[in-house]
């Protein structure tokens, strides 16, 4: 046993009694890990301070880039959250609750990363203004009049929305014609969100769902475009 | 479509940013910033979340709210305080909340198998110690199923995160005094209920010893 151990083990009292320095109390620790024969006695002397040294938790690049992809996406949610709830008043409903009840946060970012907010202002036939959801800042500060948030200064588009079937064209698109008649969208009545389907999808992802903000309703309408094929 | 990218911006400047000023500077709308701030504590965040949560993937989703919950409140975030602790504190109290969901009991059992599966795995190709490292981070896992959860985020922040007392405190929203009973009481199960799991394990260690 090196002079070390011996000091080691003559402290697992103290530091179980939480009697120990912090830098003690880590140095042990930092001995702990890379003896086992301390470790033995510190088992045979506590159980519990097995647990003093644990391994460090370690976080993948590409685990680290999923979180912040979702927290991206997460944030673009909620903004176009409380958009809608400006916009349609006091009585609107959670967009993701409608979207993805019960379904894993990540999933429910993910899916909608894919995401465009598409106000129609203007008739059949005409162009659909294209908006992407982007997060402006956290609820304390300004909020956002405008319905473009192109000079936030950040842009949350994930790859999804370059993919080829990416129906956006320079800054437009062309309206599904299922899109521009209120009736294509089969939304139950008392939800400011229905699910459309049928020709609609024709100009989409495969996987895509199609959310129509307040069916039937009135100028202007959003419409959300989920693309399914993103969930994780 | 106009699109603004933020790699305008001099990321290299922000990199050099306190915690504290990101912070500051995310709560103005900065989204660069708090980008930066994610990417900083990414780690420390879900290492707390893998402690106390159980299931990996249900850590990861409690990381995930544990930012966006971040980026909703940080005008509550008193800039006269760490910025760790006041992260620390919502990752603890998202953890604990995760732990309290009926989701959470519903994978306990999963858990617990993960646990078997994992020991049965490092008796193959690992190394000893990544063996051991293993079962005594499935041992934990198992054991502290028994934990409150401030008991368990006290034991976590105390021996996993190395937080003093008085930053445990801070962190849980209680005294001092109130975190060492945590701590003591946490101490008390574990013993109990690794004791009560594996007994052989406990031997082993004792015999390697001599």
């Amino acid at each position: 046993m090196t002079n070390p151990c011996a000091a080691v083990r003559s402290r697992f009292e103290p530091y179980r009694d939480e009697s120990l320095a912090r830098d003690e109390r880590m140095a042990m620790r930092d001995h702990l890990a890379s003896c086992a024969d301390c470790r033995s006695e510190a088992a045979r002397f506590d159980p519990v301070l097995l647990f003093a040294a644990m391994p460090e938790e370690t976080v993948s690049a590409a685990e680290a880039g999923q979180i912040l992809a979702a927290v991206r996406s997460g944030i673009a949610l909620k903004t176009a959250e409380k958009r809608l709830a400006s916009a349609s008043g006091s009585g609107s409903r959670s967009l993701s609750s409608v979207l993805s009840p019960g379904r894993r946060i990540s999933a429910t970012a993910a899916a909608v990363a894919a995401a465009v907010v598409l106000a129609w202002t203007a008739g059949p036939g005409a162009a659909l203004r294209v908006t992407p959801v982007l997060p402006a800042s956290p609820p304390s500060a300004a909020a956002p009049s405008s319905a473009s948030l192109s000079g936030s200064g950040s842009s949350i588009v994930p790859a999804a929305r370059a993919s080829a079937s990416d129906p956006v064209d320079g800054g437009s698109m062309t309206v599904p014609s299922a899109l521009a008649r209120p009736e294509a969208a089969a939304g139950s009545s008392d939800l400011p969100f229905g699910e459309a389907s049928g020709p609609a999808k024709g100009n989409l992802p495969a996987d895509a769902t199609i959310y129509d903000w307040n069916p039937g309703g009135g100028q202007p309408r959003v419409v959300w475009i989920v693309d399914r094929s993103l969930d994780i | 479509m106009e699109l603004v990218y933020s790699e305008t911006r001099q990321r290299q400047e922000s990199a050099e940013l306190s915690d504290r000023e990101l912070a500051l500077l995310a709560r103005g709308g900065d989204m660069l910033s708090f980008e930066l701030l994610v990417s900083r504590k990414t780690a420390a965040v879900v290492s707390v979340a893998r402690r106390i949560v159980p299931d990996p993937e249900d850590a990861r989703d409690v990381a995930q709210m544990v930012f966006l919950r971040v980026w909703e409140q940080l005008d509550r975030y008193d800039d006269k305080y760490s910025f760790n602790t006041w992260l620390y504190r919502i990752a603890t109290n998202l953890s604990i909340d995760f732990l309290r969901s009926s989701r959470s009991r519903e994978k306990a059992h999963t858990a617990t198998l993960h646990i078997v599966r994992q020991r049965e795995e490092a008796t193959g190709g690992e190394t000893a110690r990544a063996a051991e490292e293993g079962e005594v981070a499935g041992l934990f896992r198992q054991a502290s199923e028994r934990l409150t959860g401030k008991q368990k985020a006290a034991f976590v922040l105390r021996e996993m995160e190395d937080k003093d007392t008085s930053e445990i405190a801070a962190i849980l929203g209680c005294g001092e005094s109130t975190v060492r009973n945590h701590l003591f009481n946490a101490r008390r199960i574990l013993r109990k209920e690794i004791e009560k799991i594996c007994p052989g394990f406990l031997a082993g260690k004792g015999r390697g010893s001599r």
